[in-house]
């Protein structure tokens, strides 16, 4: 089990990004015990949702928990985030605009595994939490995540996504999914929406310093980065001194002006990877792309991928399967602290967490 | 560890009124619940019976049966969680079927590498000293079926109503010095509930608990007859 | 062979020793015995019409003579592991999909995998699409001693929605909605 240590003081800010071969989750701590969460995935030891099982450890109680962002509703950055509602009730529960339509709610009616079991569990997630809360609410560009005081300073989190021309192409893309209003043919799981325009990057303004979490938002040329960097509002930002990566460092996750309009130079760098099937996320490109723009800069995971199961039980099923990888192999967290008036962030790697 | 049965399968059995010749293989590869082959080759199979008063036929993976007052979906070979999605995706078609009942059935026959170990069985679970008392000589006794029923503390005093569990171990006809083990998960469907059918509630209920009724089986099973080995002599 | 009144009784016909869900006979079940070609035999001699051409749901009637039948549904099958699986994605140059399983036995973790298209039997073929989901079976089979080791891999098959069904999508959809609040905007 990971030892994390000691909670932030309580004029420390802090951002722990944590992450197995196949999941995010991302804890912030704004100052004098005041946390907000972005986004799921288990522990594996524990099977706890990794930021509730880190804030346990550090002490940190229910209420100290202000937001919990649901920054789009693939599996991999949703995992748990239904028992994370749970166990911080009284902290705001929000998911992207995206979600606001009929469209969207009928597609996590239709694809969740209560009412088809098999089905996403993204979608379960989203619909479990929707199910028990009275409220959710809804973000987009410009759209206040949470503005509190700490340590006298106005600490502003902001979304700087998705903007509405997306919501267009998310509608369209989820009524594809939808059973007819007549009955019509079942659905398997729905393939996500490609590229990833409906996902939350946030902006928190620290009030003197800031970062930038970038979640899976992918470029597009009206929507997704371009869009955001070639909004005024959001060019207008504190300039982030630590980056979570969109997209697992993805070329497509990728836009040239998030380094130079959004961010300081050199900033400090983390990031999860994505290992599903065929899909490996960073390729060696995007890590010598990405160490290009700082040293500073880390990943949750890098552990081997080999299988884990039952010696003869591998064996036979070599003989139906070729490259069997284990999804979830390795997990780790990355933590940057520091006190604001401090240039810095302190990193420090937890489990499998190791520089890029 | 679990122990491993040595032979797995499943039943989802109903009660209630069926129109048996609905349920040909024809209407469900018709209702995409079965493929072609399977279709073709149980069609084709001289063991079919299709008429209102009974359905018979089989596939490679299950047998259906399906007589006026029950239905019967058992599985063949390997057991999979195709069988739950066909049970799910008949009574789905069916709604207005009169259900009332439902069982998620499990069965596992266990082998024992030594005759010593399948006789422990039957001697911790009956005990063979109070029925050798009756006929001493030259006879003596042995398990031939033990059922437990499982039901919830607070059902009142009607023993017949009300969801229950029903167990039982009896020595096994398919494997030498075996036991087969039965978990039948019974259900009562209760009327149009909420404006729901029975055959829709069915449909439910076999959808979102018949995995963990398998999980519970497999559990039940190895917890008796690894405890039943175990126990002293 | 006549058919007697009807009898009501439990009995324990299917080879598993289920108990509790007796069958009422109209028949003398040791005498009916079910033979080879038995269905059109079995049509003739007891007056059951073959109806193996009815398509539709019809309303349930009322029996006029009921059957019983002793089938034995052959289970040898000793299951080593069991996955659910989804199909993440499809390579028909290649002949391969690559997968997701989720093993339902004991705590394994997920894997991923390619699998050969070969391994999907005909009847499944024109449901391999990403998304879909599959059961894969790993098993012994026993037959009269002889142990072999078999597989299985079968593509889950679902009904078309039902208007219920569809209904319950829109309306809880309408309710969640109904949930949703807007934030301020950010200064």
């Amino acid at each position: 089990m990971i030892d994390y240590g000691a909670a932030p003081a309580t004029d420390e800010i802090e951002i722990a990004v944590f992450g197995p071969g196949f999941g995010e989750a991302i804890a912030v701590h704004v100052g004098e015990g005041q946390w907000f969460l972005v986004d799921s995935c288990l522990e594996p030891g524990s099977k706890l949702p990794a930021s509730h099982h880190y804030l346990k450890q550090l002490g940190v109680s229910a209420n100290q928990v202000k937001a919990i962002v649901a920054s789009h509703w693939h599996d991999d950055h949703v995992r748990g985030i239904s028992e994370l509602a749970d166990l911080y009730p009284d902290a705001d529960f929000l998911m992207s605009s995206a979600l606001n339509s009929i469209e969207a709610t009928a597609f996590l009616s239709a694809h969740n595994a209560i009412t088809a079991p098999g089905l996403s569990r993204g979608a379960t997630e989203l619909y479990k939490v929707l199910q028990r809360r009275a409220n959710v609410f809804h973000v987009h560009q410009r759209s206040s995540i949470l503005e509190l005081v700490a340590n006298g300073r106005n600490i502003r989190v902001a979304a700087l996504s998705p903007v509405p021309a997306a919501f267009t192409q998310s509608i369209l893309h989820f009524a594809q999914y939808l059973p007819d209003k007549k009955g019509g043919s079942p659905v398997n799981h729905a393939p996500e929406l490609k590229p990833n325009l409906e996902a939350i990057a946030i902006h928190i303004d620290f009030d003197g310093d800031a970062a930038l979490l970038g979640s899976d938002l992918e470029d597009h040329h009206s929507c997704g980065w371009t869009a955001v960097v070639s909004d005024a509002w959001c060019a207008a930002r504190h300039p982030g001194s630590a980056y979570k990566v969109a997209h697992h460092g993805s070329r497509t996750g990728e836009q040239p002006e998030i380094w130079t309009t959004l961010l300081e130079q050199s900033p400090s760098i983390s990031m999860t990877p994505f290992n599903l099937g065929s899909v490996k996320l960073p390729t060696d490109e995007d890590r010598v792309r990405i160490r290009s723009k700082s040293k500073a800069a880390y990943i949750s995971s890098g552990a081997s991928k080999r299988p884990e199961m039952d010696a003869a039980v591998l064996k036979r099923l070599g003989d139906v399967c070729n490259k069997l990888t284990r999804v979830n192999a390795g997990f780790g967290a990355i933590r940057l602290r520091k006190q604001i008036s401090v240039r810095t962030w302190t990193p420090e790697l937890f489990g499998d967490a190791c520089t890029l | 560890m679990t122990r491993t049965a040595d032979i797995f399968g499943s039943s989802v059995v109903a009660v209630g009124a069926f129109n048996p010749a609905i349920f040909s293989p024809d209407w469900l590869e018709r209702n995409k619940l079965i493929g072609k082959g399977d279709a073709d080759g149980a069609t084709k199979s001289s063991a079919i019976i299709i008429s209102h008063q009974a359905t018979v036929f089989e596939t490679e993976w299950f047998a259906l049966q399906v007589l006026e007052n029950q239905f019967s979906l058992t599985s063949k070979g390997a057991l999979t969680p195709a069988i739950k999605d066909l049970a799910v995706g008949i009574f789905s078609l069916v709604p207005h079927t009169p259900i009332t009942a439902l069982g998620l059935n499990f069965l596992a026959h266990f082998k024992f590498g030594a005759e010593a170990e399948y006789h422990k069985i039957g001697d911790v679970l009956a005990p063979k000293t109070i029925w050798d008392g009756l006929y001493p000589e030259g006879r003596s006794a042995g398990m031939q079926v033990l059922s437990i029923r499982i039901q919830d503390a607070d059902r009142g005093s009607d023993l017949r109503t009300g969801n229950e569990k029903r167990i039982s171990i009896q020595p096994s006809d398919k494997v030498r010095f075996g036991v087969l083990m039965l978990l039948n998960d019974h259900r009562e469907i209760r009327g149009s509930a909420d404006g729901i059918f029975p055959a829709d509630q069915a449909a439910s209920i076999v959808d979102s608990d018949w995995q963990s009724s398998c999980d519970d089986a497999i559990r039940v099973f190895d917890y008796v007859v690894s405890n039943a080995l175990a126990a002293r002599d | 062979m006549t058919a007697t009144s009807t009898v009501s009784r439990s009995v324990n016909r299917n080879s598993y020793g289920f108990q509790g869900y007796g069958f009422q006979t109209g028949l003398d079940l040791n005498s009916v015995s079910v033979r080879e070609n038995s269905s059109t035999d079995f049509a003739k001699n007891f007056g059951v019409q073959d109806l193996r051409t009815i398509p539709e749901e019809k309303e349930v009637v009322a029996p006029s003579a009921g059957v019983a039948l002793d089938r034995e549904p052959d289970i040898d099958a000793a299951v080593i592991q069991l996955w659910e699986g989804r199909v993440l994605d499809v390579n028909l140059e290649n002949d391969v999909m690559n997968v997701l399983l989720i093993a339902k036995m004991g705590q394994v973790p997920d894997h991923t995998a390619e699998i050969e298209l070969q391994w999907v039997v005909d009847q499944d073929r024109d449901l391999v699409v990403a998304g879909a989901v599959f059961y894969l079976t790993l098993y012994k089979k026993t037959r009269r001693g002889s142990i072999q080791n078999s597989q299985e891999l079968r593509f889950r098959r679902r009904p078309s929605w039902t208007k219920v069904q569809v209904q319950k999508v829109y309306s809880d959809a309408d309710q969640m909605r109904a949930k949703m609040r807007a934030r301020p905007i950010a200064a």
